[in-house]
C-alpha cells in the first residue's frame, strides 16, 4: 500500500503502479490486488479488526466482545464475534492461535487472534475511504445544518 | 451453592456452535458468567444475560454452517460435528433431492398425509365411543358389584334390598358402598306442564363413591334411604336449565316426579349422567321387609369405591368369602349364589360395543401400515436408483455418518410434510364425523340428554402427536436401511455396475415381500369395508314389510295413580283413538305396545294339544298387544285369515293372530283354529284367526324374525306399561307431530310423550351405525385401495425405469414390445398373487368375527370377495403394464445410455 495521507483525487484517479482506480467499475485496487467487493471491510468486521489493533496480544472471544460494547457502545454477541474472527481469518486479514492451558487450576486454553499485515492493510485502506469520503467536508457543521 | 449457567442455553449453544469454536465459546461465556457474578450482579441476571448470549449466537453460528459468509468461490469448510453442524446443509440438499423426484416425493407425502390423517381421525373417534377412563375422580377404583348364579349362566343378578344389608354389614373393603336403578318417570315443576325423563335411583353410597360433587347442594343422605324419608331430587345441569332456566335459587323448589312432591337438595355439574344418560337421581329406598313381589323381589346394581389401601384381588377375595359364608347362612336365599367384581366402566360399557371398536382401530392401523409399508418401499426404490450416486459421494471423501444424516434429512422433510397434512386431514375428519353423527342424531329426533356424557369427539392432540410419531419413527427406519445399505456400498463395485439399476434388478426379497404384505393387507381391508359398505347399501334400499312413509307415532306411559284400572284405561285409549280426526289428513290411527323394529315383550306359550311337563319346557315368543287398526296404519294386510275387527274386544271370543315365523315353526298346515295360550292354567285360550307377515317384532337388525303373537289390546290380560300411538296421516310432518301432542293433552294434559316422530325417525334411531360408519367404512375402503394401488404402482414405476437399460440392450437385440411387457409383468402378478391369496384367507377368517355388524350380508359374501380380488388384479395390472410400456417407447439409443 502506497497511498499515504490526502491526495488531489484527480491524481488518485489517474496514478498507476501502486494504486489506480476504474471509473467504470468503480473498484478500488492495490498493489495488483484484485480487491472486489468481499475485501471490503463491512461495519462490525472493521470494529473487531480495531478492536483486535487495541487489545494487541490480549484478544480473544471475550475481550473483542467487551472492547466493542465498552467503546463502540454496541452489545454483541459472543457467536457474532466468533464468527466474524473466522470470516476474517478466511480472508487472511486475522491469525487464530490456541494457547496452552494457563497455569492455573482448572486453567483453559483459548484462542488468541492477532491482526496481520493484511489486516492492518485493510483497516488502512479503509480508514483512506473513509477520509476520502470526508475531504473538504466538515462533517460535524453539515450535520448540524440537516 | 454457586449459581451456573443454565444448562438449556449452553446446550443450545453446544448444538449450534461450530465444533472448531465450540469449546472456546462455551468456556468464554462461562468465563463472563463467573466474572457478573464476582461483581455483584446477581444469579438471576447473570443466566438472563447467557440466555441473551445464547439466543444471539444462534443466527451467525448457524450461518457459518450454511456456508454464508465465506468469500466467493471458497468451498466451505468440511468440518463434520455433532448436531446442527451441518443440519442446514442437508436439508438443502434434501429438498433439492425432493425436486429432482417430483412424483416420488408426492406419492410419499401424499401416502403419509393420507395414512396419518386417516388414523389419527379414527382414532379420535374410538376414543370418543370408548371412554379410556369414566369422568369421575380416580375411577379405576371404582367396581362394579353384581351376583351371580353360575348353574342359570346368570351374571348380573342385582342385589335386593335384604342382600344389600347383609353384604353391607360383612364388608370391609370397600369405603363406601351403594345401589342404583333407572327408570322412566315425569316431571313437572307445577301442576301441568309435564316431561318424561330417565332418572336414576341411588343409595347415598354410590354418589360417595363417584366421588362427584354437585355444583350446588348436596348429594343424598344415609337416612333418605329410608321408607317414607327420600322425598328428596338432585337434577342433572341440563334438567336444571330446561326446568329453572339454571335459576341459582333452585334448592328447597319443589319437582313433581310421576306427580309425587319431591325437594331438590342438589344440582349436578354438567355432563354428570351416571349410570348412562339420566337426567335426575332420586333416593333409592331400601326396604328389607317389602321390596316388591316376594317372589321376585326388586333388585339393583351394585358399585363401590375401595377403601385407601385396599387392592382389588383383596376386595374380590373377601367378597368371595363373605358369597361363600352367605351360602351356607342362608341357604333359602343365597345358596348357589356367587359375586363378580369388574371395573364400572366394564359394566357400563358393553364387551361387544368394546369389540366392535377395537376391531376398527385395529383395521386402521392396517392401513398405517399399509402406508408405512408403501414409504418404506418407495425410498429403497429410490435408494437403490442413487447408489451410484452415494457411492462416488463416499469416494470423495463423503463419511458414512454424512450419507446417511443426508438421506435421513430427506425423509425427514417429507415425514414433516406429509405429517402436516396427515395433521390437517385429522381435524377435518374429526370436523367431517361429527356433523355427520350430529345430523343423524338430529334426523332421529335425539335429544342431548340421550347422549352419554362421556361421548365426545374431541381433538386429542396426544392421538395425533402418537400417529405422527410412529409414522415418522417407522419412515426414518425405512429411510434408514437403504441409506445404510447404500452407503456400504463399495465405490468401485457401484460404479462398475453398467446398468444402472442392473444390481437391483430383483429389488430384493425385502422389497418384495413389502408389496406382497400391502395386497395382503388392502385385500382384507377391502373385503372388510365391501361387507360393510354393501350392509349400508342393503339397508337403504331394503323394502320393509310394513309402511313408514306417512307414519307418525308417540309414546307414553299411563301412570297407575290416576289410572288405577284396566277400565280406566281403555276408556282413555277409546277417547284418544277417537280423536284422530283431529290429526290433518289423517287415516287411520292405531295402538300397540310396540312397534315394527322396535320389538315387542316375549311370553311363555301354549298349543292346544301338547303337552309342557313345567313352565320351564314352554316355547317362547313375542306377544304384541295391538288395537285392530295397527295392521291397517302400518299398511299390512293378513298372508291367511283376517286380522282384528272393533268385534275382538273384551267379553267376546278371545282370538290371536300369529306371523309367518310362527306358523312355520309351531303349526302344522292350515293353522286357522288353532288355539294358543300366552302362560298357563288362568290364561285364555286364544283362536288363531289369521296369519300376518313377519313385522320385526325384535329390535331390528338383531337378526332374523322371531316366532310372534298378537293379540287385541282390550282383550289383553296385562296393560303394557309403554303405549305407542301411531297414526297414517298425510298432512305436514310437523303440524301432525304437534296434533298428536294437542290431541294426547287434549284428554291429560298431565301426561308427558316423548319418541314423538316419524316412522323413519325411529327407524333411523334403530340403524343410525350404519349412516354414521357406513360413511367410513366406505372411506377405509377408498383409502386402502388407493395406499394399495399408489404402492403398487410407485414400486413397479421404478423397478421398471431401473430396467431401462436393459430394455434397450434387449431391444437393440430385436426383442419386442410385448415381450418386455410380459417380462415385467411377471414378476408383479407373481407378487399380487402372493399378497392375494394370503389377504383373501385371513379375511375368510376375520369376517366371520364382524358377522354382527352386517345387515343381511353374509361374512363371506362371493359378490364382495370377487369383486375386491377383481379390484385389486386391475390396479395390478395398471401398475405394471403403464410404466412398462413407458419404457419401452423410450429410444433405443437413450435406453442403452441409461438416462
Amino acid at each position: 500500500m502506497v497511498s499515504r495521507g490526502r491526495w488531489p483525487s484527480h491524481w488518485r484517479m489517474f496514478c498507476k503502479g501502486d494504486y489506480y482506480s476504474s471509473p467504470l467499475q468503480n473498484i478500488t485496487v492495490d498493489r495488483g490486488e484484485d480487491v472486489s467487493k468481499g475485501a471490503h471491510l463491512g461495519e462490525f468486521e472493521h470494529l473487531v479488526l480495531l478492536a483486535l489493533l487495541r487489545l494487541k496480544d490480549d484478544a480473544y472471544g471475550v475481550t473483542v466482545r467487551q472492547e466493542i460494547q465498552r467503546r463502540a457502545g454496541r452489545r454483541v454477541a459472543i457467536g457474532a464475534v466468533y464468527a466474524c474472527l473466522e470470516r476474517l481469518e478466511r480472508k487472511g486479514y486475522v491469525t487464530a492461535q490456541v494457547s496452552d492451558p494457563q497455569p492455573v487450576p482448572g486453567g483453559r486454553s483459548r484462542k488468541y487472534f492477532v491482526l496481520t499485515s493484511e489486516g492492518g492493510a485493510a483497516l488502512r485502506r479503509a480508514r483512506e475511504m473513509m477520509d476520502r469520503m470526508t475531504e473538504g467536508i466538515h462533517v460535524d457543521a453539515e450535520l448540524e445544518a440537516l | 451453592m454457586r449459581a451456573r449457567p443454565p444448562r438449556a442455553a449452553r446446550a443450545l449453544l453446544y448444538l449450534a456452535a461450530p465444533k472448531q469454536d465450540r469449546t472456546f465459546i462455551l468456556e468464554d461465556l462461562e468465563g463472563e458468567f463467573a466474572g457478573m457474578l464476582r461483581q455483584g450482579r446477581g444469579a438471576r441476571e447473570a443466566r438472563r444475560w447467557y440466555w441473551g448470549q445464547a439466543m444471539a449466537s444462534l443466527w451467525p453460528s448457524l450461518r457459518r454452517m450454511g456456508g454464508r459468509g465465506r468469500p466467493p468461490g471458497e468451498a466451505p469448510s468440511h468440518t463434520p460435528g455433532l448436531g446442527l453442524d451441518t443440519l442446514v446443509q442437508d436439508l438443502r440438499y434434501g429438498f433439492r433431492m425432493l425436486f429432482r423426484y417430483p412424483v416420488l416425493s408426492v406419492t410419499v407425502i401424499v401416502t403419509l398425509g393420507l395414512g396419518i390423517g386417516f388414523t389419527s381421525t379414527v382414532f379420535n373417534i374410538v376414543k370418543g365411543f370408548v371412554p379410556r377412563e369414566l369422568p369421575y375422580p380416580d375411577s379405576g377404583r371404582i367396581l362394579a358389584v353384581d351376583l351371580t348364579k353360575p348353574t342359570e349362566g346368570i351374571d348380573d343378578l342385582g342385589f335386593t334390598a335384604v342382600d344389600l344389608v347383609r353384604w353391607r354389614e360383612r364388608q370391609t373393603v370397600f369405603e363406601s358402598l351403594g345401589a342404583y336403578g333407572w327408570g322412566g318417570g315425569n316431571l313437572s315443576v307445577e301442576e301441568g306442564r309435564a316431561e318424561r325423563r330417565s332418572g336414576g335411583f341411588l343409595t347415598a353410597g354410590v354418589l360417595e363413591a363417584l366421588k362427584v360433587q354437585p355444583i350446588l347442594g348436596r348429594i343424598f343422605r344415609a337416612e333418605e334411604e329410608r321408607p317414607g324419608e327420600g322425598g328428596v331430587i338432585i337434577l342433572g345441569h341440563e334438567l336444571w336449565q330446561s326446568l329453572f332456566d339454571g335459576a341459582s335459587d333452585v334448592l328447597g323448589k319443589t319437582v313433581y316426579v310421576d306427580r309425587q312432591p319431591r325437594t331438590v337438595v342438589g344440582i349436578m355439574p354438567e355432563g354428570f349422567m351416571f349410570p348412562q344418560t339420566q337426567s335426575f337421581w332420586i333416593p333409592l329406598t331400601v326396604d328389607p321387609v317389602a321390596s316388591g313381589d316376594p317372589g321376585n323381589p326388586d333388585r339393583w346394581m351394585v358399585v363401590g369405591r375401595l377403601a385407601d389401601g385396599v387392592s382389588r384381588g383383596r376386595a374380590e377375595a373377601q367378597l368371595r368369602s363373605i358369597a361363600a359364608r352367605l351360602q351356607s347362612e342362608f341357604p333359602a336365599d343365597d345358596a348357589g349364589v356367587g359375586v363378580l367384581v369388574r371395573s364400572l366402566k366394564e359394566r357400563i360399557v358393553p364387551p361387544q360395543y368394546l369389540a366392535l371398536f377395537y376391531t376398527m382401530l385395529a383395521t386402521t392401523f392396517g392401513v398405517l401400515l399399509i402406508a408405512c409399508a408403501n414409504v418404506a418401499n418407495l425410498l429403497l426404490a429410490r435408494a437403490s436408483v442413487r447408489t451410484r450416486e452415494v457411492a462416488l459421494r463416499g469416494a470423495l471423501g463423503a463419511g458414512r455418518g454424512r450419507l446417511v444424516r443426508q438421506m435421513l434429512a430427506e425423509v425427514l422433510i417429507l415425514s414433516v410434510v406429509g405429517g402436516g397434512i396427515g395433521l390437517w386431514l385429522g381435524l377435518v375428519g374429526l370436523d367431517w364425523f361429527q356433523a355427520t353423527f350430529d345430523h343423524v342424531m338430529a334426523a332421529a329426533g335425539g335429544r342431548a340428554d340421550e347422549i352419554p356424557g362421556w361421548m365426545t369427539f374431541d381433538r386429542d392432540l396426544r392421538a395425533y402427536l402418537f400417529v405422527a410419531g410412529a409414522t415418522v419413527l417407522s419412515c426414518a427406519f425405512a429411510g434408514m436401511v437403504p441409506a445404510l445399505r447404500a452407503s456400504a456400498t463399495e465405490a468401485g463395485e457401484a460404479i462398475k455396475a453398467g446398468s444402472r439399476g442392473s444390481r437391483d434388478l430383483t429389488q430384493g426379497r425385502f422389497t418384495s415381500s413389502l408389496v406382497v404384505a400391502e395386497v395382503a393387507m388392502s385385500c382384507l381391508l377391502l373385503i372388510l369395508a365391501g361387507l360393510m359398505a354393501k350392509s349400508v347399501t342393503q339397508l337403504g334400499t331394503v323394502a320393509l314389510p310394513w309402511r313408514t312413509e306417512d307414519v307418525f307415532t308417540a309414546r307414553f306411559a299411563l301412570p297407575e295413580e290416576e289410572y288405577p284400572e284396566a277400565a280406566d284405561r281403555s276408556a282413555f285409549y277409546e277417547r284418544l283413538l277417537g280423536k284422530v280426526k283431529t290429526i290433518p289428513g289423517a287415516v287411520v290411527a292405531s295402538l300397540s305396545d310396540g312397534l315394527p323394529g322396535m320389538g315387542h315383550g316375549s311370553t311363555g306359550f301354549e298349543l292346544e294339544g301338547r303337552t309342557y311337563a313345567a313352565d320351564e319346557d314352554l316355547p317362547r315368543a313375542r306377544l304384541g298387544r295391538v288395537t285392530p287398526t295397527f295392521f291397517e296404519t302400518f299398511g299390512v294386510r293378513a298372508v291367511r285369515g283376517r286380522v282384528f275387527a272393533d268385534a275382538d274386544r273384551a267379553g267376546t271370543l278371545p282370538v290371536a293372530l300369529v306371523n309367518e315365523s310362527f306358523a312355520r315353526t309351531h303349526l302344522d298346515g292350515d293353522p286357522l283354529g288353532d288355539r294358543v295360550r300366552t302362560g298357563r292354567d288362568d290364561a285364555l285360550w286364544r283362536t288363531v284367526v289369521g296369519v300376518v307377515p313377519d313385522l320385526s317384532m325384535e329390535m331390528f337388525g338383531s337378526g332374523g324374525d322371531p316366532d310372534g303373537i298378537y293379540v287385541p289390546l282390550s282383550q289383553a290380560e296385562t296393560d303394557p306399561y309403554y303405549t305407542y300411538f301411531t297414526v297414517r296421516a298425510n298432512g305436514p310432518s310437523k303440524a301432525v307431530l304437534t296434533s298428536i301432542r294437542d290431541a294426547v293433552g287434549s284428554l291429560d294434559r298431565y301426561l308427558p310423550l316423548e319418541m314423538v316422530l316419524p316412522m323413519d325417525g325411529i327407524m333411523l334411531r334403530l340403524t343410525w351405525f350404519y349412516p354414521v360408519f357406513g360413511k367410513l367404512f366406505m372411506l377405509f375402503g377408498i383409502v386402502a385401495l388407493f395406499l394399495g394401488a399408489i404402492g403398487l404402482y410407485g414400486v413397479m414405476s421404478f423397478a421398471v425405469t431401473q430396467r431401462t437399460q436393459e430394455m434397450g440392450v434387449r431391444m437393440a437385440l430385436g426383442a419386442e414390445g410385448r415381450g418386455l411387457v410380459g417380462l415385467v409383468m411377471r414378476k408383479g402378478l407373481i407378487q399380487l398373487a402372493l399378497g392375494l391369496g394370503i389377504g383373501l384367507g385371513v379375511a375368510l377368517l376375520a369376517a366371520g368375527r364382524m358377522a354382527f355388524l352386517m345387515y343381511e350380508v353374509g361374512p363371506r359374501d362371493p359378490w364382495v370377495f370377487a369383486g375386491v380380488t377383481a379390484t385389486l388384479a386391475a390396479a395390478a395390472l395398471v401398475a405394471t403394464i403403464v410404466p412398462a410400456r413407458r419404457v419401452t417407447k423410450v429410444d433405443v439409443v437413450v435406453a442403452l445410455r441409461g438416462e
